[in-house]
């Protein structure tokens, strides 16, 4: 027979629903109802200050984006595609990397995993400013280091080629402590006797990483690489400290933020429809990456 | 509570109406707090006691200026507080304490960035108004204009930045000679015999010296895309050539018909001249544009004081290029975008404009404070204060601001900036603008091309 782990008295049998209640009246006020209203107000002309009219229009938004803001749409989305391949396979390439070096315990090792870990915890005002100042090309350090090196300026945060990946970079920077843990956990849960048995048979290191470490590694990766692209799929806040969507690094996500709040002309309507579009691509693209994931973790 | 209450054995259901008494009562309480911090002050609209909540953007000399105001409202008010709220403009921080202070109708005088005519798109666009623009087509602001404070200021400039209609929905209280604006170090260009230029010519003969001599001429904030305002005060002296500055808002309102009408766009003749000219002005500016900020512009200028002549304005206040370097001789001019010197005119900007939420708690003290703000001393300390141009004719900010010179002689041709072409949320920057940060020197893209792409966003952004 079930018992509540609370007891079997009426009063205690509230406590479990009590307990729920709160996060999920949290849920529902601050996830459920913006989502909702979000989706209503895709189809208004909405200018998103308080007390004005909603000007319910329909599709008007969804025909404008596929239809004459369709080279704004189609511009910002590439983008925003490029950001989430560029960031996601960086991320784990180098959080990998950093894992295997800093998977071992000792204080060393302890200390260097929270100084990569660091960035995550700084808000995104934070390094807009310390890359700002870094690259600052009258009074930043790398101006000194790549004038003296290569003859040119640091102002590659205003620059159409350097920008996006430089942003990338930034991004990399600032999440790849996060994404290394995970693997240091995964690397941890990996058997020493199975790289002995790699050995006996004659294994290097390389052989054992492609053929012990790496398919071994299946679920952490799968979990990393669907972090990662979910969280860069929205990504408007770094951009927005560092080059305002301008130099070609508007992504969806910024689009939207300019289209619902960012200039004079801006209305919450339009943006709120970007904002179900990008819905729809997170969709497509988390769904579709944890298919293959999930796939790929089974056949290794 | 309840740990006491089940210490002296009292009955489970009496424990399960104190514990329900006591979380309706725990969630009660900030519900009835939000409801008492409304109203504690609620004294109608007619009171006059209360808290009157102020509104504004963070700009330290503004904030001062209001400060001072409010410290003399409460004083010739008692039993009156003024709150003063305000954030920074970055971020977004300023727009989302404004939008929960009108979403919670909180707010009493409310800053708002001037919308001007541009914000109200014409009924042929079937556009909808955004802003404060949206405030104001939604009756959420009160008319001012029979208000007697009203009549200090200059009406025609008022109802440029603010009007809709028949009605003024606000006093724009700061204006800046912002498009086409330059600062310069006066002392450098007396150094090589160089006076402020009246006609492109003149400029242009200016920055070849300058040059010459080893002086990086002009210097701009590129990475914020400040190079437009050099461009759009050309196009403006152009379009507005041999009218009077009263033809404005008519020839603005022309421009934006004729664009949305297809009879004019950003490669037309008049652009592409305008567009020569901006390539010629922006071969002069520092190498490393792309990579300066506005925030930090007027500082890295000031401090330089043997090099860069000239700076692109970006609504810089004195005090912030003052404080970089106290003993720079500046001033300030507008730049020739003609070789027709009368042509040359002050294009300004209005700025800083306060409102009056119609559903306001504290309407009639609103309005108080707004005339005692007009008064001229305490007007005078706010232009002081703030660097900003006048928009009371014949107060301005006194002797002490010598920066102004060239712009007191010349204001009073000045004209306001003129209505942009009307454009969809969410078209592209090329649509409204050429994107210059696309073009040479900032950019790879030749003027034209940016014209060319510019004209077909548009086309495009308006089927």
């Amino acid at each position: 027979m079930a018992t509540c782990p609370f007891g079997t008295s009426r009063s205690r049998r509230y406590i479990p629903w009590l307990s729920i209640s709160i996060p999920a009246a949290g849920w529902l006020i601050f996830g459920l109802y913006p989502s909702i209203a979000t989706i209503f107000y895709s189809f208004t002309q909405y200018s998103g200050v308080p007390g004005t009219p909603l000007n319910v229009c329909g599709l008007c938004n969804y025909h404008n984006a596929f239809t004459k803001l369709l080279p704004d749409v189609g511009q910002s989305l590439k983008v925003t595609i490029i950001y989430v391949i560029g960031v996601t396979i960086g991320q784990n390439v180098v959080a990998l990397l950093l894992a295997l070096l800093l998977k071992r315990r000792g204080r060393l090792f302890t200390f260097y995993r929270a100084l990569i870990f660091m960035p995550q915890i700084f808000s995104v005002a934070v390094v807009g400013a310390i890359f700002s100042l870094l690259l600052d090309p009258y009074s930043g350090p790398i101006e000194k280091v790549v004038h003296s090196v290569f003859g040119i300026n640091s102002a590659f945060l205003g620059s159409s080629s350097a920008a996006l990946p430089l942003v990338m970079a930034i991004n990399v920077w600032m999440f790849t402590g996060y994404s290394m843990l995970i693997y240091i956990a995964g690397l941890r849960q990996i058997p020493s006797e199975v790289y002995e048995a790699a050995s006996l048979d004659g294994a290097g290191r390389f052989r054992a990483f492609r053929h012990v470490t790496w398919p071994l590694l299946a679920s952490s990766t799968t979990v990393n690489v669907f972090l990662t692209a979910m969280g860069t799929l929205g990504e408007y806040a770094l951009i927005l400290v560092l080059t305002n969507g301008n130099f070609g690094t508007r992504t969806l996500g910024m689009y939207m933020f300019t289209s619902a709040f960012g200039s004079a002309t801006g209305q919450l309507g339009y943006g709120s429809m970007l904002a179900v579009l990008q819905f729809g691509l997170t969709l497509i693209i988390g769904g579709s990456l944890l298919y293959f994931l999930r796939r790929r973790e089974v056949s290794l | 509570m309840i740990s006491a209450l089940l210490a002296r054995n009292i009955q489970p259901r009496r424990v399960r109406q104190a514990a329900c008494a006591g979380i309706s009562l725990s969630l009660l309480i900030p519900v009835a707090a939000c409801t008492v911090g409304g109203s504690s002050n609620d004294t109608g609209s007619g009171s006059s006691k209360g808290t009157l909540v102020v509104e504004e953007w963070t700009n330290p000399g503004a904030i001062d200026a209001t400060k001072k105001v409010n410290a003399l409202f409460e004083k010739q008010h008692p039993g009156v507080k003024v709150k003063l709220q305000n954030a920074p403009t970055a971020n977004n921080a300023w727009q989302t304490l404004t939008n929960s202070m009108l979403a919670a109708k909180s707010v009493d005088v409310l800053a708002q960035f001037a919308p001007t005519q541009s914000a109200f798109p014409p009924a042929y666009t079937n556009l909808k108004p955004s802003g404060t623009a949206a405030l104001i087509t939604s009756n959420q602001l009160t008319d001012l204009s029979t208000q007697p404070f009203m009549k200090r200021y200059d009406k025609v400039s008022q109802q440029n930045a603010v009007g809709y209609k028949n009605g003024i929905y606000g006093i724009m209280v700061a204006q800046y000679a912002h498009n086409g604006g330059l600062w310069y170090k006066k002392d450098l260009l007396a150094k090589y015999h160089l006076s402020v230029p009246k006609t492109f010519d003149e400029f242009m003969t200016d920055l070849k010296t300058l040059k010459s001599k080893g002086i990086t001429p002009i210097f701009v904030a590129g990475k914020d895309n400040l190079q437009l305002t050099i461009w759009d005060g050309i196009v403006n002296q152009m379009l507005m050539q041999g009218k009077a500055s009263s033809q404005a808002s008519t020839v603005g309102a022309a421009r934006q018909k004729a664009f949305w009408t297809g009879t004019a766009n950003w490669d037309d003749p008049l652009y592409k001249k305008a567009g020569q000219e901006y390539e010629q002005i922006m071969q002069y500016i520092e190498p490393s544009a792309g990579g300066v900020t506005e925030y930090t512009a007027p500082g890295i200028w000031a401090a330089k004081s043997d090099d860069f002549p000239f700076l692109v304005d970006g609504s810089y206040d004195y005090a912030s290029i003052s404080q970089a370097n106290p003993k720079l001789n500046v001033g300030f001019f507008t730049t020739p975008g003609t070789n027709d010197a009368s042509a040359n005119r002050v294009v300004v900007a209005p700025d800083l404009t306060w409102t009056v939420p119609s559903w306001a708690k504290h309407k009639k003290l609103a309005l108080e404070w707004l005339d005692l703000f007009s008064q001229q001393s305490n007007y005078q300390d706010w232009l002081k204060q703030t660097g900003s141009l006048s928009t009371q004719p014949g107060v301005t900010a006194g002797a002490t601001q010598t920066w102004t010179d060239w712009l007191n002689a010349h204001m009073s041709t000045s004209f306001p900036d003129l209505v942009k072409p009307a454009v969809p949320t969410g078209a592209s920057t090329d649509a409204g603008n050429p994107d210059l940060t696309k073009a040479k020197p900032i950019g790879k893209q030749s003027m034209d091309d940016t014209l060319t792409k510019s004209a077909k966003a548009y086309s495009k952004s308006k089927k």
